[in-house]
């Protein structure tokens, strides 16, 4: 079964065999469905260890190499609703801020769990946050702060989402080395993720669940 | 002035540092994908730095500060723009892989930057603060913009800071150090205890190491590392007889500050009084803090004398050529010349044939022979050749550089076995060779090697090409770690070995490096546990060719025997444990100063022999030995070994005095119980009794000093032994050299192995009956 094939070297980070399976399934005729759901399971999983210290950083991201090949290779198949099923997500890193390693981390899990995830890139002044969310009609909004100087973005930006009026619309999840979840409540975000195994698995506890196709 | 500096990247410090462990079942993907970025972008990861002095405006109440040397490295904005371009093609591990490359180029260009400042500050009489970072001690984030400026005003640097004090490009670096003429030297550049990041993955600790008469010297290690894994690493010769398992209680050490917490199995191995001077069990603690620790340098007793050996025939002679006459009309080579002039054909090393080619037709020269078959070198004028043996022990390495022509022992190096810090005995070495994939034991100990070798030819004055072999000797163990061959399978029933025979390695294969291309031999054994430094004691004392009954017997770690009697050579290694060589004994040590070394009874009061002479601080085999006569010939202990009053017996006065208790004594039953058992099976298997031999070979350190009334009286040695005995010194040491001289030594070796039957101990009921027997004093 070439399902259970991709399973098991998409488990053990074999990028160029599961493209080439991807290949290979698609030539013979699986559904495209069938393969991204064999994929994200995993990435759930692999959140939940990453998330529990059972595995470390790398053997995610050498699974997110994987996932990529088999992505690659579906996308122009797809539409992108039927890859990323779960809801769209705006991320970045705040203004003043140009850390954007963990940021790139939650991307990456976001991904691969089935979110549609548009990345906005470092030094994301507010206003830019909040017209990103109201372009693609965002479900979730994703900041990351790495310095207690620039985490004052965070307010600034959660702030003017109330001032035009759509904060009641978007999910608002905060990260990043000097945020707690005290922070979180003072400057009322929705939730403070400690890593990026747990944003995935938080986002789907709040309802995000994936659309039946 | 911008600086240009090195581009240095540490793959297994990078990988590490991203959590890329080398247990990982993806751990060969890491290393490629790394190999691969760092080729990708050698060209963009180059640092670059600036530092300027200026006058001190940021750092309050200093006023030792009478300079701030403000710095600044970048890699430039080439780095971020392609992890920008990974991270837009989802590679995050590619990208991360660079962000943590470009860290590590920048944390070692640091270090670089340091010595450069440190040696300009101290040519204008001033020292040097530690590393002051803004935003990670008492100096606030904002002084960054301070420092930046102040570089900004004599150098044009490409950097800026982001509304939130952020360095643009990412990969850069910008901090200060305080100057002074009056500021007192501090061994650190960069000191994260300073720093509020308790959680950094990049936190590293100041290890600071005293030694009487050194300046310290400072290691940043990884914070939580284990002290005594630090302290193998830097290569200090610390005691850790069970290999780091917690159980022996030898890798003591001071530590001069702060004060570390104790466990309570730590407080079971010393005493109060050391507790209280700031002594702990290094493979206890695990580093969170900054630490002085104190090495104590131990001058050990290295045993490496020996009688160069008889020969009957010499290995290598020079023969005389009167040059070659070679005519047109016939294709011979010169080497068929040689062979036609002499009536035999030989075998050439390369070096020999590269002489041969330079010598001109009819000039007459010289070719050094070699058990009749191999041209070994090639002069125009004869002259002094030599050869290396080395004995590779488990507590000491000997080496000696002979001069084979006038066969001399020119000079002997020796030193402590360095692999001691992973473990007394060969099984807690094997057992840290199984845990770690690391070539650290092999490492240390052909480093050792060469150390040596360096320093006999410099001693000598002899040139690398005039060294025709070298030959080392060890037990099995120490021989497989030496050439890397995993010696796991040597541990454990059956005691399974690669390979006994011989082995002939070019010297640049084996040690990866060029002192010497003559051939290095690694002389075979015999079993497992009779290894070639047994079989080339043998060679050396000719027990083989003796006429008459002859028992030979090296006690150490394990109690190798061979007897040759009645026209048969057998041999056996009983288990006797380590306790001959100070461990598994509470006040136990190796033959180092300080060790009791023998001990008499001197009309009622005892009489210690102390290695250097100075305060006794335990007991070495020869010791424990001469103790256990006494306490037997006074009553103290029963024939059962039971102490009569009491659970021990003072050795040395005082509250803190030496003391041997039961325990102790029951292990010295042990191991004097198998090593007579184990003579007796070998008497046994050859219709041998004690009467009939004709003497006895003591061999090894321990021999040297034992006392044949006390190994008698203990029931380590039969009675009737005594003035037959002959101490032979470090007899595998000898055999190496008479490798080096007699001709066909390989062959001799061979049969010798051959001609030598194996008795395995272990599954022997006679010898279980006899080492019960043999228990009882």
């Amino acid at each position: 079964m070439i399902l259970q094939e991709i399973s098991y070297f998409f488990k053990h980070g074999q990028s160029e065999k599961v493209r080439e399976l991807t290949l290979r399934g698609m030539a013979e005729g699986v559904m495209p469905s069938d393969i991204v759901n064999v994929l994200t399971s995993y990435m759930t999983e692999l959140g939940i260890k990453f998330k529990n210290n059972e595995i470390f950083v790398p053997e995610v991201l050498i699974v997110a190499r994987a996932f990529n090949a088999a992505i690659e290779v579906l996308e122009p198949i797809m539409e992108p609703s039927k890859v990323y099923t779960r809801g769209t997500v705006i991320i970045g890193t705040v203004e003043g801020d140009l850390h954007d390693i963990g940021k790139n981390l939650v991307k990456m899990m976001l991904k691969g769990n089935g979110f549609h995830v548009v990345d906005l890139g470092v030094d994301v002044k507010p206003e830019t946050f909040v017209q990103a969310v109201i372009t693609h009609n965002a479900q979730v909004l994703a900041m990351s702060a790495l310095l207690t100087t620039t985490m004052i973005k965070i307010k600034e930006t959660i702030d003017l989402l109330v001032k035009r009026g759509i904060r009641q619309q978007v999910y608002v999840l905060i990260g990043g080395a000097p945020v707690t979840t005290n922070y979180a409540k003072e400057v009322r975000a929705d939730a403070y993720a400690r890593d990026a195994g747990s944003v995935s698995e938080l986002l789907i506890k709040r309802g995000f669940s994936k659309k039946v196709l | 002035m911008m600086i240009s500096l090195l581009l240095t990247c540490n793959k297994a410090e990078t990988l590490d540092s991203m959590q890329c462990y080398i247990n990982s079942p993806s751990y060969s993907i890491y290393e490629s994908l790394f190999d691969e970025i760092m080729e990708e972008n050698r060209d963009i990861l180059q640092p670059f730095a600036y530092y300027v002095m200026t006058e001190n405006q940021v750092i309050n109440n200093n006023e030792l500060y009478e300079q701030i040397v403000c710095c600044a490295i970048t890699l430039g904005a080439e780095v971020d723009r392609k992890m920008q371009n990974y991270f837009e093609v989802d590679d995050y591990m590619k990208g991360i892989l660079l962000s943590s490359i470009a860290d590590n180029v920048l944390f070692h260009a640091s270090k670089e930057l340091y010595q450069l400042i440190y040696n300009d500050v101290r040519k204008q009489n001033m020292m040097l603060t530690k590393r002051i970072e803004p935003g990670t001690s008492s100096l606030p984030i904002t002084a960054q913009s301070w420092v930046l400026e102040s570089i900004k005003e004599q150098e044009a640097v490409a950097l800026t800071l982001t509304s939130g004090y952020m360095l643009n490009p990412t990969k850069s670096m910008a901090y200060c150090y305080g100057a002074g003429r009056n500021l007192i030297y501090t061994p650190i550049d960069h000191d994260c205890s300073q720093c509020d990041h308790v959680h950094c993955i990049h936190r590293k600790i100041n290890v600071t190491i005293q030694k009487l008469g050194e300046v310290d010297r400072v290691y940043s290690v990884k914070n939580g590392s284990n002290l005594l894994t630090v302290l193998r690493e830097v290569g200090e010769p610390i005691h850790a007889n069970c290999s780091g398992n917690g159980t022996c209680g030898k890798c003591k050490v001071r530590i001069v500050s702060p004060k570390l917490p104790i466990s309570m199995n730590e407080r079971q191995m010393i005493t109060t009084d050391e507790i209280e001077q700031g002594y702990v069990l290094a493979c206890y603690q695990n580093l969170v803090t900054n630490i002085v620790v104190e090495i104590e340098e131990q001058n050990a007793e290295i045993l490496s004398d020996f009688d160069i050996p008889k020969v009957k025939e010499n290995k290598y002679s020079w023969i005389r050529i009167d040059g070659l006459k070679k005519r047109p009309e016939d294709s011979e080579s010169a080497v068929d010349l040689i062979a036609h002039h002499l009536g035999k054909d030989y075998n050439y090393s390369l070096s020999a044939l590269r002489k041969l080619s330079n010598l001109f037709n009819q000039q007459p020269f010289e070719i050094l022979e070699r058990d009749e078959r191999h041209v070994s070198d090639l002069r125009k004028e004869s002259g002094s050749f030599y050869g290396i043996g080395i004995d590779i022990g488990t507590t000491t390495l000997a080496l000696a550089l002979i001069d084979l022509e006038h066969k001399q022992v020119c000079s002997v190096y020796k030193c402590m076995n360095p692999q001691k810090v992973y473990g007394a005995d060969v099984i807690s070495r094997i057992h840290y060779t199984s845990n770690h994939t690391d070539s650290s034991l092999r490492d240390v100990i052909q480093n050792s090697v060469l150390v040596g070798i360096r320093e006999l030819l410099d001693k000598y004055q002899v040139q690398a090409d005039d060294i025709m072999e070298v030959a080392v000797v060890g037990n099995t163990v120490m021989q497989y770690l030496f050439a890397g061959i995993n010696p796991c399978s040597l541990s454990f029933s059956p005691f399974l070995s690669t390979d006994l025979g011989q082995i002939k390695v070019s010297f640049i294969e084996l040690f990866q490096n060029p002192l010497l291309t003559c051939d290095v031999i690694i002389l075979p054994g015999l079993s497992a546990y009779i290894g070639a430094d047994i079989l080339s004691g043998i060679y050396a004392t000719e027990l083989n060719d003796m006429e008459g009954n002859y028992l030979f017997i090296d006690i150490g770690t394990n109690g190798e025997l061979v007897l040759k009697a009645k026209g048969k050579m057998v041999s056996a290694a009983t288990a006797a444990g380590p306790a001959f060589e100070g461990a598994n004994i509470t006040f136990g040590m190796g033959s180092y100063e300080g060790a009791i070394r023998s001990a008499q009874d001197y009309e009622g009061h005892i009489k210690l022999n102390v290695i250097g002479q100075g305060i006794a601080k335990g007991i070495c085999g020869s010791g424990l030995i001469d103790l256990m006569a006494i306490c037997l010939n006074r009553g103290l202990v029963d024939e059962t070994g039971r102490i009569i009053n009491g659970q021990s017996i003072p050795v040395t006065m005082g509250n803190e005095g030496i003391v041997l208790y039961q325990s102790d004594i029951r292990e010295l039953q042990l191991a004097k119980a198998a090593i007579a058992a184990g003579i007796e099976v070998l008497l046994l298997e050859c219709d041998c009794t004690v009467d009939e031999l004709d003497g006895l070979f003591l061999a090894g350190g321990f021999g040297h000093h034992l006392n044949m009334e006390s190994a008698i009286r203990i029931g380590l040695i039969p009675e009737g032994l005594k003035n037959k005995t002959r101490i032979v010194g470090n007899s595998a040491l000898a055999g190496s050299v008479r490798y080096l001289l007699e001709r066909n030594a390989e062959e001799s070796l061979k049969q010798l192995a051959h001609g030598c039957k194996y008795i395995e101990l272990s599954n022997n009921i006679m010898f279980y009956d006899k080492y019960i027997e043999g228990m009882n004093f």
